[in-house]
């Protein structure tokens, strides 16, 4: 349904993006993935007719997109990742006025411009003033302006920022039931849990350059990361510390964290000298959140240290451990953490998220 | 014809006018505009009428009150083009809208087209209320209808190339601010220097008995001369610096059709670049 091929496009002496191409089967969620300025938004930018490539074409539905911009705009519903709205204009007269701008016959609009409003839930704004409606809103009420002329694949440069979780798992619902009706979709977010949920193929796009692309089974195959999750001993159960210590965090952050006093009180801190110092260190910090993050900080900074480690997050109470396939690696993390005087209690493979193959693939950088 | 309704029926064009005509904000600059020139009108009016005048016909005081109320709607015009079409396609691009636009059906062509006739239709609103006060000479004769027309097509091709001076800026900076700033310097310098530096060219540069043709490119490119010209006496009285070139009546009056033609075809080339600028597919589009 949507192809590329061999994209180039420079900036100046910059090269934002590097013979990068990939394909979006018809019906499928495709989720981008890539650091900030890793050529996301350009890429899509030049999908949506938006920008000319210096080199490279865009297929979408066998429409040659830059030499037909205007048969391939018919087809294609663009969501850019800033946007913004006319003042003095009503929602239900901003989607006439985009309708009007894609030729819909005026014949049934009514109907289509409710049933687009009734599926983005905005039945009730129709009309509200759309200077006036909250983010989310507004997100939505882009979305059902990239269907008013019923496109078959729709662009989404980072659909979801800025909105809260209620408006993302909203969001998230309607991509859900625009894929049942049969819409091709290229999603771009850093939130690569919610892509994990809704994306069907993923590509990961770094410094430019298409690192990989296919179904996101595949590429969790390919990328081989094996992900070991390890639990140490005398930590709160995972409910517990979640209370303390909700949501996920990368290895690096409780470095930050500890450089206080628990820091000064355990060499533990030091992957060199983790020792049985680690295990010392750990045992004053017991059932306090600063103890739990202290204790999985050190225990993350010896993992980073064994050979065939690619990536070390914490989450839930526990490290989640990206390795290099084979059993080669997954030893030498066991032993070198048992070594250390780490309480493991828990060692088991656990299936690799978006996030781990993510980090795998470009190798832990910064999202 | 498809293609010309096209252009007419256009969506950007009708927002425009939907959203400017919401609220009391345009009703309100319309009557301020005719309720000054109602004023200057009668101002005038008084003016002419003090000593031993007889009341009835007096085509000299009609003439005067029409030469003063069509040089000040054009210098009104010239103010109020640039204001509401330099932040056309900048003012897109500032609240992040253009893209949302670009990515229709709309040609480019088509976006530019919708903003000129958005921005220029509303001077143009202006013009015509103003219809009524300029009605007025009429009560005193001397004046042809027919010179009101021929003033009304030189209003009309010069409110469009404002319109078009504007949207090339509009189109060529990306901030608003940048964009009425260049294209009020570039307009009143024009309008308002332009004649001064053309004077300057015969009276202080130049032979009077063999000025040079070129010097004629004053004449044909300002409004003010194109105005003088369509209008008729007194205004015509203008056109007579370029008597030692222009030197029959007909020659003089002929400087509103050039002008007319001149800046039909500089609007079309403004527009053309305008496009350029604006279609996110050409060489010449700056995003």
């Amino acid at each position: 349904m949507l192809r590329v091929e061999g994209l180039v496009k420079r900036f100046g002496d910059v090269e934002a993006v590097k013979a990068v191409s990939f394909t979006v089967e018809p019906g499928a969620i495709y989720g981008f993935v890539g650091p900030n300025g890793a050529g996301k938004t350009t890429t899509l930018k030049i999908i949506a007719t938006l920008l000319m490539p210096d080199a490279g074409r865009v297929f979408i539905g066998g429409t040659d997109a830059l030499q037909n911009p205007g048969e391939a705009r018919a087809r294609l519903g663009y969501m850019p990742d800033f946007f913004g709205v006319y003042d003095n204009l009503k929602v239900d007269e901003y989607m006439h006025f985009y309708a009007d701008c894609y030729g819909v016959p005026a014949a049934g609009r009514d109907r289509l411009i409710d049933s687009l409003l009734a599926l983005v839930r905005l039945a009730d704004k129709r009309g509200a003033y759309v200077d006036e409606l909250s983010r989310g809103m507004k997100q939505r009420l882009c979305l059902a302006r990239c269907l008013v002329h019923d496109p078959e694949v729709l662009i989404l440069d980072e659909p979801a920022s800025g909105l809260d979780p209620r408006n993302r798992v909203e969001l998230r619902e309607i991509l859900l039931e625009l894929r049942r009706r049969g819409k091709t979709i290229l999603i771009s977010s850093h939130i690569l849990a919610e892509l994990a949920e809704l994306c069907t193929h993923i590509g990961i796009i770094h410094n430019g350059r298409m690192v990989a692309s296919g179904p996101v089974e595949q590429i969790q195959r390919e990328a081989g990361a094996r992900v070991m999750e390890v639990r140490l001993g005398g930590l709160p159960p995972a409910g517990a510390a979640g209370a303390a210590h909700r949501g996920r965090q990368t290895a690096e952050a409780p470095e930050t964290d500890t450089a206080g006093p628990a820091a000064g009180a355990g060499t533990a801190a030091q992957p060199d000298t983790a020792g049985p110092a680690a295990g010392a260190a750990m045992g004053t910090a017991v059932g306090t959140a600063a103890g739990v993050d202290e204790r999985l900080a050190a225990a993350a900074r010896v993992a980073r240290t064994v050979p065939g480690v690619r990536n070390v997050t914490v989450e839930d109470g526990a490290l989640r451990v990206a390795l290099d396939d084979g059993d080669q690696a997954a030893a030498s993390l066991l032993s070198t953490l048992v070594q250390a005087g780490l309480p493991v209690v828990h060692f088991a493979e656990v299936k690799s998220k978006l996030e781990d193959v993510f980090m795998a693939i470009t190798g832990g950088e910064e999202q | 014809m498809s293609v010309l309704w096209g252009f007419v029926r256009n969506p950007v064009l009708l927002r425009e006018v939907r959203v400017r005509m919401r609220g009391w904000r345009t009703p309100g600059i319309i009557v301020l505009y005719v309720g000054l020139l109602g004023l200057v009108a009668l101002l005038i009016f008084a003016a002419s009428m003090r000593g031993n005048r007889t009341v009835g016909f007096a085509p000299e005081v009609g003439a005067v009150i029409y030469a003063t109320l069509a040089m000040l709607q054009l210098v009104l015009l010239v103010l109020a083009v640039p204001g509401l079409a330099a932040g056309a396609i900048a003012g897109e691009r500032e609240r992040q809208t253009l893209d949302l636009l670009l990515v229709t059906r709309l040609s480019a062509a088509q976006v530019v087209f919708g903003k000129l006739l958005a921005a220029t239709g509303f001077a143009l609103l202006l013009m015509f209320a103003s219809l009524p006060v300029f009605g007025l000479i009429f009560l005193f004769g001397g004046f042809s209808l027919y010179r009101l027309g021929l003033s009304a097509v030189v209003y009309v091709v010069t409110v469009l190339l404002l319109g078009a001076v504007s949207l090339y800026f509009s189109a060529l900076y990306r901030r608003t601010q940048t964009a009425v700033v260049a294209a009020y310097g570039v307009v009143t310098t024009w309008i308002l220097l332009s004649p001064l530096f053309g004077a300057l060219t015969y009276h202080v540069f130049f032979d009077l008995e063999n000025p040079p043709v070129w010097g004629l490119v004053f004449a044909y490119t300002n409004p003010a001369f194109g105005l003088a010209a369509a209008a008729g006496l007194p205004l015509s009285q203008m056109t007579r610096l370029y008597s030692p070139i222009l030197t029959t009546d007909a020659a003089r009056e002929a400087i509103w059709w050039k002008y007319c033609l001149i800046a039909l075809g500089l609007m079309l080339l403004l527009l053309w670049r305008t496009v350029r600028r604006v279609d996110p597919l050409r060489p010449a589009a700056r995003r």
